[in-house]
């Protein structure tokens, strides 16, 4: 039960935050700038909090650690897409992008674990 | 001069309220199912393999996917382009939030050090606009 409360916790809390961030950046311009609001940490955050009050922070730890490796590929993916939004267009150019944060992440991971 | 182009030369930082306007409701909804999903994700990998595995995906790009294509919608592709050149930024800032939250769990108040990444996200983002700013202004 523990378990589904937390799921829930995470699940609900991630979505109003990005919610939050995104409300943000549509208020901001240039698009440039709000884009940094699209790579803010707000499912990172929902997770964090939540997790480290049920498996405590030290565990959260190591979540954060790994998370090094998925921040970097999140950033190697936005650069990926701004070619790939190009050539393929929208939906296409986004989803492309996402095999190179992919790669990047399990790449990285055992690095950084 | 193109919309493109004013868009490329006009990069001083704005704060525009109306802009909260242009996000109806299935835009809203878009977006929270994207960061509701991509938190699911993470819980359940989490729960079931552990925190350390589940890491990587508080990165997960499920919220960008969805907001390129919304913004392409809108306002169109050159937007979304830019969208994802200020990610790239942000991206950047989020290594520095991971690595904050890494070093300080455990060590400080949680809740300290959740301010102290955000903090560490919002300038290391922000330095690095200002100095793509100050370098497209010199060429």
């Amino acid at each position: 039960m523990q378990d589904v409360l937390t799921i829930a916790a995470k699940t609900l809390f991630g979505g109003v935050l990005v919610l939050v961030f995104a409300a943000l950046s549509e208020t901001l311009k240039p698009k440039r700038f709000a884009g940094i609001l699209a790579a803010a940490p707000s499912v990172a955050i929902a997770g964090l909090v939540v997790g480290a009050l049920s498996k405590g922070p030290a565990d959260q730890a190591h979540a954060a650690q790994t998370m090094v490796a998925g921040a970097v590929a999140l950033a190697v993916y936005a650069g990926v897409a701004t070619f790939t939004l190009r050539r393929f267009g929208p939906l296409k150019g986004a989803s492309i992008a996402f095999l190179a944060w992919l790669v990047v992440a399990v790449g990285l991971y055992p690095v950084v674990s | 001069m193109a919309d493109d182009d004013v868009e490329q030369d006009d990069d001083r930082i704005r704060l525009t309220p109306g802009g909260l306007k242009k996000m109806d409701k299935s835009q809203a909804l878009i977006r929270f199912g994207a960061g509701a999903a991509a938190s699911l994700l993470a819980a359940l990998v989490s729960t079931f393999f552990g925190s350390r595995t589940a890491g990587p995906l508080l990165a997960l790009p499920a919220i960008l996917i969805a907001s390129l294509t919304l913004i392409a919608d809108e306002d169109g592709l050159r937007a979304a382009i830019d969208d994802s050149r200020g990610a790239v930024l942000g991206g950047i800032g989020l290594v520095g939030f991971a690595v904050v939250v890494w070093q300080g769990f455990g060590h400080l108040a949680t809740w300290l050090v959740l301010v102290l990444a955000t903090l560490a996200w919002a300038v290391v983002s922000m330095l690095l606009y200002g100095a793509q700013r100050l370098v497209r202004k010199t060429r």
